[in-house]
């Protein structure tokens, strides 16, 4: 007899075989669905040599420059979500949650180029900091591992802040009154009521953060530091050679390990309802505790957004009238159109895709385990996922290009990274499904739509905002599959960057945080509205 | 909100997108047009498409390349849209990759009219790739830190200039082609050596060469090794800079490295009538005046009158005799060198 339901064993067992295979079957979709593009590039190529994939990705330099990476990008995984998990809990405090958020957000728009550029012009040789304070210049502080872990940091931050907002939930009253009477100390009581209980979106946000600064490309070469990412770069731009590219892919596989360990980790706080974030609305009200927080909240806005920002606001005080600024806007109309058409498209697929996948988790009990393809998808970067994206579209495709490939590639560069939040937000109907069944007489579907849908809407919106922030400022994999006339912002932006054309590039930066903070603004109210 | 209200909020995100979709597949019935691919720099390139247009009323899809992304996706795309091509032209502000995507056999032969003056040892003697408008590799100094600069490039490798020289990382574009020209002129030993000596020298390796040229303007670093159109925006916004043609002596100087833009017909491209119509174009006298004209400057390949005066000719120029062929095949050993050997501290 089954313990939980009473039914006989013959009866469970066929359920239990399908679910399993329900179960396989959609973690290997969704794992054959992003890998596609990497595996299309593995078989399709015609001079691969698979000996010597493997010798380049096991030889002793790949090692050195691969751990060396891997410390920066695991520094920077620490200090991204310890700072963003203190922020969240900020916010959790603060009057304007928000408008907060809002700001965090459009921090994460900051191209990584105009913020490292900001920053060199502070902390450079020449830098204002120095200048002002008539010190002798330290530039080894910006030009050396600890100063790409502040950019780096600066960057990732918004995006681990915006994975704790859009998942945890607060603490409930009971667990609030059972914090105030349980005798323990401080740091267990942290543990216990806070970090044990979320533990699933911090391990999801250090893997996230993890794989994206391992990725990283642009800021380490803007600071001069010789990284992972650039050797790729160099396999598929400097020696057009898949085979290096495919080693050093395959090398990084080596660091799936301890993620698949933290999956593992994570699985059965991932099955359970995520909450619990220090809220501490009562016991902040002292005008110090309020100005702490506020120095504590503005802290990474400052740096990453407002320092970058008024050096382009600076620039563009630059361009001769209003007039000539209108005409500039004018002219990249349309790209502006692109990268609306793209960024909307690539996240509202990939969104869905990921609910949907989620939906089909919980019905076959595999919600909790869809972060094992996902996590495992980090592990690609999107400079490969694009050049396996344009050799299946040339190779497979009539017709010339359209916009439809780079809202293709981008949703699936998203989908990996929005399927976890995805998973993490979707509540735990599945278990509830044959007693609402049963006592309301309504199917799958329905029972959705009264039951799940309310609560899921909010969080849709607000994961569709980060993956069209993310859209909007992605760059390789566009780079290799946007058609004839179709650049978006992004692009435009790296295509003009190194001309001494200050007030354009800053127009142009400015267009696109405006973009981010108007769509942005537009889900965080809907998004509310439809809590209420 | 209430509850229905919900699903029309959806279903507007849904419209919204529709509608962008909509509003960007708009295209002008019976228009002809042509598909460029270039890695030339946008301010540069797009004066002069449009100027084709004008002429021809041809419409020019471009696709360009981005400065941080490094040929990572005009080559790459080319060589996977091999079996069904996209492009019609490649106008590469380079002459390696063009040699790549030959290799790979992207391109289709196609001797130009317009190509019949230019010099033999830049242009394809089989007509796969036609240069024209070249930049040189200069030393590029800062007026107000540097009284005499260096004249060769062995100099820059001497205690005078330890920590003072920045690079753009040879693994990328045309620091590479350079890095390829020694390694095929000098052979692979003396550039080994040289490389050892400019690394030991504590040279600044950086992004690329607009970045290694802005520290010099910045003062960070007190000369570099850039292109001439790089050097030469910065004269034309009045910084106190200047550069110099490095190893001209008549006598031992091995002369400087001068890269020609190279344009050529993709096999198969799709408007293959009007790719040739493009290519002439590029091809002529008047684009490579317009080019010198340009703030990029770029040295025509043939005597073209009346060029602006700062503008050098072939003529005054001493070149390493590279020969681009052996160059090309000289980019991996090179390269995996300095991927080694090479890279910052």
């Amino acid at each position: 007899m089954c313990p939980g339901c009473g039914a006989s064993r013959s009866e469970t067992f066929p359920a239990q075989v399908i679910s399993r295979i329900g179960k396989a079957a959609l973690l290997l979709a969704v794992l054959f669905v992003g890998v596609l593009p990497v595996l299309y590039l593995l078989l399709a190529n015609d001079e691969l040599d698979t000996g010597l994939v493997s010798r380049l990705s096991w030889q002793n330099e790949t090692f050195r420059l691969s751990w060396k990476t891997a410390r920066l990008a695991m520094v920077t995984a620490c200090v991204s979500s310890g700072i963003a998990w203190a922020v969240c809990a900020m916010l959790r405090a603060s009057a304007r949650p928000r408008f907060w958020l809002a700001l965090y957000v459009l921090c994460f728009t900051v191209s990584p180029y105009i913020a490292a550029q900001g920053w060199i012009q502070i902390l450079g040789v020449q830098g204002t900091f120095w200048k002002l304070l008539a010190l002798t210049p330290r530039a080894g502080m910006l030009f050396g591992p600890s100063g790409l872990v502040f950019m780096m940091s600066l960057q990732m931050t918004p995006l681990a802040l915006f994975i704790f907002a859009s998942t945890y939930r607060p603490l409930d009253r009971e667990s609030q009154d059972l914090q105030a009477l349980t005798k323990l100390p401080a740091w267990k009581k942290l543990y216990v009521f806070h970090l044990r209980p979320g533990k699933a979106p911090l391990l999801f946000a250090l893997v996230l953060v993890f794989w994206l600064a391992f990725w990283n490309y642009e800021t380490p070469s803007i600071l001069r530091q010789n990284t992972y990412a650039l050797n790729l770069y160099a396999a598929f731009g400097s020696f057009y050679d898949d085979n290096q590219a495919l080693g050093y892919l395959f090398h990084a596989l080596i660091y799936a390990v301890p993620t698949l360990v933290l999956i593992v980790w994570m699985s059965p706080a991932l099955a359970a309802n995520i909450r619990s974030l220090p809220h501490a609305r009562e016991n902040t009200n002292s005008r110090l505790q309020k100005l702490a927080r506020l120095f504590g909240l503005s802290l990474i806005p400052l740096c990453g957004l407002v320092l970058p920002v008024a050096g382009l606001i600076g620039d563009l005080a630059g361009m001769e009238s209003l007039t000539t600024a209108i005409q500039t806007i004018l002219q990249y109309s349309g790209d502006i159109k692109n990268t609306l058409v793209v960024a909307s498209s690539a996240s509202l697929i990939a969104t869905m895709t990921c609910f949907a996948l989620v939906y089909l988790g919980s019905i076959v009990n595999a919600r909790a385990a869809l972060a094992l393809p996902a996590l495992l998808l980090l592990i690609i970067p999107p400079l490969c996922t694009g050049i396996g994206a344009v050799h299946w579209f040339a190779e497979n495709s009539a017709g010339a290009a359209g916009l439809e490939r780079i809202v293709l590639v981008n949703a699936l560069i998203l989908l990996p990274i929005l399927l976890l939040p995805a998973s993490l937000a979707f509540p735990r109907n599945a278990t509830a499904r044959s007693d609402t069944r049963r006592l309301y007489h309504i199917g799958d579907l329905k029972q959705f739509a009264l039951l799940a849908r309310p609560v899921l809407l909010p969080r849709f919106l607000l994961l569709f905002g980060l993956g069209f922030l993310m859209a909007m400022k992605e760059v390789p994999a566009s780079l290799l599959n946007y058609p004839p006339d179709g650049s978006t912002l992004a692009l435009t932006i790296e295509t003009m960057l190194h001309f001494d054309q200050p007030q354009l590039i800053s127009a142009l930066c400015l267009i696109q945080l405006l973009i981010s903070l108007v769509i942005f603004s537009t889900i965080t109210v809907t998004s509310h509205l439809c809590q209420r | 909100m209430k509850r229905h209200a919900r699903l029309p909020v959806l279903l507007g995100l849904i419209g919204l997108t529709g509608l962008c979709i909509s509003l960007s597949c708009k295209q002008k019935p019976g228009q002809e047009s042509v598909v460029l691919y270039t890695s030339l720099d946008r301010p540069h390139s797009e004066p002069i498409i449009r100027l084709f247009e004008k002429r021809t009323g041809i419409r020019v899809k471009v696709v360009y390349d981005t400065e941080a992304a490094k040929t990572v996706g005009l080559v790459n795309r080319l060589i996977a849209e091999k079996k069904n091509p996209q492009a019609d032209v490649f106008w590469n502000s380079e002459v390696l990759r063009t040699l790549v995507l030959k290799d790979k056999g992207v391109l289709s032969a196609y001797a130009s009219p317009a190509a019949d003056n230019i010099p033999a040892d830049m242009k394809d003697p089989a007509h796969y790739w036609t240069g024209f408008a070249a930049r040189a590799r200069v030393i590029f100094y800062n007026k107000s830190r540097v009284g005499e600069p260096p004249k060769t490039l062995e100099e820059l490798t001497t205690p005078p200039w330890k920590g003072k020289v920045a690079i753009a990382n040879p693994l990328f574009g045309t620091t590479n082609t350079q890095l390829a020209a020694w390694w095929s002129v000098w052979g692979a030993d003396r550039t080994k050596d040289f490389l050892r000596r400019m690394h030991a020298n504590d040279v600044i390796i950086c992004q690329g060469n607009a970045m290694a040229r802005d520290m010099v303007v910045s003062g960070e670093a007190s000369v570099c090794l850039t292109d001439t159109d790089d050097a030469w925006a910065a004269i034309a916004h009045g910084h106190p800079v200047g550069m110099i043609y490095p190893d001209q002596d008549r006598g031992n100087g091995q002369g400087t490295l001068v890269i020609p833009n190279t344009v050529c017909l993709i096999k198969g491209g799709p408007h293959a009538t009007n790719a040739r119509k493009l290519i002439d174009f590029l091809l002529s006298e008047e684009v490579e005046k317009t080019l010198a004209y340009s703030e990029s400057a770029q040295i025509p390949l043939r005597h073209v009158a009346g060029l602006p005066g700062h503008v050098e000719t072939m003529l005054r120029i001493k070149r390493i005799p590279v020969d681009f062929a052996k160059a090309s095949r000289c980019v991996r050993d090179a390269g995996l060198h300095v991927q080694k050997h090479f890279q910052p501290k």
